[in-house]
């Protein structure tokens, strides 16, 4: 995200130039861009085999995601209920709940929190809800200082960017590009860094620091269990364990939507969590923060904060994009676009890119940015491969296809393609008159390939013949040929 | 002016179509949900071949022995054939284990470099091989800070899978749970360079379970 586009989100919505966000471009650019494609020709393959292998481990991961996905969908039905429990629960701990309509209000209150506690150094560990509302901003404004702590999250930090991917944040960077932003910004003097190893060695005691540090943490949730009031938090490094013990204060920034209702539900999501998102049965960490430090307890902060972001989930309820609200953020949507996989997660200009952020980017940021973010919609072939491998089966091309059409209806597709699907819909209409368009158009094109089974280029489709030949038509339509091939029969 | 609890909690319910306000939520919460048993089918037999073939998936060495002190017998012969002496940390759970041997360089703090932990470990999971901590048992800093982390664990405590270990957990802990409730599942790691594997990013590069077979002990109360 530019610096303009942080812009958007700190300035009154009727003084924001419109910004134009335009996918195709950016999408040239990241096919162009060499390290980029070097960087996901990487990832490429890695979490397709590792989530494959993942699930053929486990007799029936079918049955799995009915289970998961019966959590979220019956969370969502009584949603009022579950966050008014939770509230409560985590109030009679020990505990305090904020609740955040915009993101605007988040800032503030995780700003007020800190500034109650003096905190002036914060370790954070991911939150994707953090990067929504342009938490990190908004700390430094407030002279707050802070530190990512997850190795992805600290590299583009250090690189000034947003992240490419909600799970690997830094999945668009380089060897290479990694070790130049650590020799700027530690100064630690010639050394090896050229190996994995050193980069995560050296990650680890710059790191350590910063935990030992830290005033307060802040967290993400992966899920909120109503029964205890509890923040869920999984993760593999450990950094999330850290930030949220060793300050005296940890404050959890969660959507409402992070709900579950009892243990039992964790668990359920937790077995397709993990598996979908890095191809492991459960990660290395998968901890359960109840509330503040007890004297019962050996550790743990005394002030214990979750801060509620709604920025327009409710009112996705009862809409026709209620499922969106299951993502649980696995990322394996993503991992498996074809799309995404070919421009990378920054080309959406979206803190949640790929297929879910097709979906969610249009319907939390649609009013206060330009409307650029319904053309997300069109960044999808339809191979369907999203909702094949998403563990809470959103329909995810059925919502893209409904925000197709929101952007037509509110005047958005683009001139050519409006005039396309008007001569479509026309010919569509008219049976007779289509397939003799058809029949005309196979003869005329034939004109042209002669005996070739393919062209390298066409004229006004540089766009698919850059980069791939596109294949010369057949001799006749394929009602014409199955009318032939009925005729030989009856004829036999 | 409303606040933003109430316009948050209005607009689901709006969009739910629900109208009323639940005057009584433990009972609206207690209607709705079920404990129900949506495991999958797990072999509950052998839930100590299982766990040590999962922990060892997940890159945690597993070693295996009668008693206690066949465990501190192990520990001993290891730090005598290091070339420099760790510094070990232990948790109030594991007294009884490093009582076994006063000659133990034990640390009041946790060094950054070289520092071994022990920990009794409260249950484990054989569905994934994974050691449950609490903060009423454990210190959860010290789970994350050292280098090699060694965790005491009893088969008597060894369960199936995580909804087990839930039952136990509100058996033991009634309404009041620890702070912490911590699931480890091998050292940590991470694949942020270039999808590339690498053990011991912000927790221990090493983590050890040592499983004590005797059947009379175990720690789950």
């Amino acid at each position: 995200m530019t610096e303009d586009a942080i812009d958007q989100t700190t300035t009154p919505a009727n003084r924001i130039p419109l910004q134009s966000i335009d996918f195709n471009s950016l999408a040239h650019n990241a096919l162009q861009d060499e390290e980029l494609q070097q960087a996901l020709n990487k990832a490429r393959s890695g979490f397709v085999d590792k989530r494959l292998k993942a699930i053929g481990a486990v007799e029936d991961f079918e049955h799995l995601r009915d289970l998961a996905t019966d959590v979220r969908q019956k969370t969502l039905k009584n949603l009022d209920i579950y966050l008014h429990y939770f509230e409560k629960q985590v109030i009679e701990h020990g505990g305090h709940v904020h609740w955040a309509k915009t993101p605007e209000d988040m800032r503030n209150i995780v700003i007020d929190i800190c500034q109650k506690a003096f905190a002036k150094k914060v370790a954070k560990g991911k939150s994707m809800v953090g990067e929504e509302v342009l938490l990190n901003e908004a700390l430094t404004t407030a002279g707050i200082q802070p530190v990512e702590t997850d190795l992805g999250e600290y590299i583009i930090q250090l690189a000034k960017e947003k992240p490419s991917h909600i799970v690997a944040p830094a999945l668009h960077k380089t060897r290479g590009q990694i070790k130049e932003l650590f020799e700027q910004a530690h100064k630690l003097g010639p050394r090896a860094l050229d190996e994995v190893k050193d980069i995560v060695d050296e990650a680890r005691k710059i790191l350590r620091q910063e935990f030992l540090s830290a005033d307060l943490g802040i967290t993400g949730a992966n899920m909120l269990i109503a029964e205890t009031g509890t923040a869920v938090v999984v993760t593999n490094e450990g950094n999330g364990d850290l930030s949220a013990t060793l300050p005296s204060s940890h404050i959890v920034t969660a959507s409402i939507d992070k709900i579950v209702p009892t243990w039992e539900d964790a668990s359920a999501v937790l077995r397709v969590l993990a598996r979908s998102a890095t191809g492991q049965p459960i990660t290395a960490y998968t901890s359960f923060f109840n509330g503040p430090r007890k004297s019962s307890d050996h550790d743990g902060p005394k002030n214990f904060h979750i801060v509620l972001l709604d920025n327009r989930r409710s009112e996705l309820l009862g809409s026709e994009y209620q499922e969106m609200l299951q993502c649980i953020r696995c990322g394996a949507c993503m991992n498996h676009c074809p799309v995404y996989q070919a421009v990378g997660g920054h080309t959406y200009h979206s803190v949640y890119p790929g297929p879910m952020g097709a979906v969610l980017s249009p319907l939390l940021f649609h009013e206060e940015k330009s409307q650029n973010y319904l053309q997300l919609a069109n960044a999808s072939t339809f191979c369907g491969r999203c909702e094949a491998v998403c563990p809470v089966r959103i329909p995810l091309p059925s919502l893209m296809r409904r925000l197709r059409n929101q952007q037509q209806q509110e005047g958005d597709a683009g001139k050519m393609a409006k005039l396309f699907i008007k001569i479509f819909c026309l010919l569509a209409g008219q049976p007779r008159l289509y397939r003799r368009v058809c029949q005309l158009k196979l003869r005329l094109l034939r004109l042209f390939t002669g005996k070739k089974a393919r062209f390298a280029t066409i004229w006004g489709m540089r766009g698919w013949t850059n980069y791939r030949d596109f294949p010369a038509p057949p001799t006749a339509t394929f009602q014409a040929q199955w009318q032939t091939k009925q005729r030989g029969n009856k004829n036999a | 002016m409303l606040s933003p609890r109430t316009k948050i909690l209005q607009s689901v319910k709006r969009g739910l179509g629900r109208n009323r306000e639940d005057q009584d939520i433990d009972k609206a919460f207690a209607e709705l949900i079920s404990h129900p048993v949506s495991k999958p089918a797990l072999d509950s037999e052998d839930v100590l071949k299982r766990f040590i073939t999962h922990a060892k998936i997940s890159s945690a060495n597993v070693f295996s022995f009668k008693s206690l002190s066949d465990a501190m017998d192990h520990l001993t012969e290891e730090l005598q054939s290091q070339s420099v002496t760790p510094n070990i940390v232990h948790s109030p759970s594991a007294d009884n284990f490093i009582g076994l041997n006063p000659d133990l360089p034990i640390s009041a703090e946790i060094s950054s470099e070289n520092c071994w932990g022990i920990c009794q470990a409260w249950a484990a999971i054989a569905e994934t091989g994974t050691v449950v901590s609490t903060t009423h048992d454990n210190s959860a800093g010290l789970l994350f800070l050292v280098e090699r982390l060694i965790m005491i664990v009893y088969a008597k405590d060894i369960l199936a899978a995580q909804e087990d270990v839930w039952r136990a957990m509100r058996q033991r802990f009634k309404n009041t749970l620890p702070r912490t409730i911590n699931l480890i599942t091998g050292p940590s790691r991470t694949a942020d360079v270039e999808q590339t594997l690498q053990l011991g990013a912000h927790g221990p590069r090493r983590v050890d379970y040592f499983i004590i077979l005797e059947k009379t002990v175990g720690s789950r109360r």
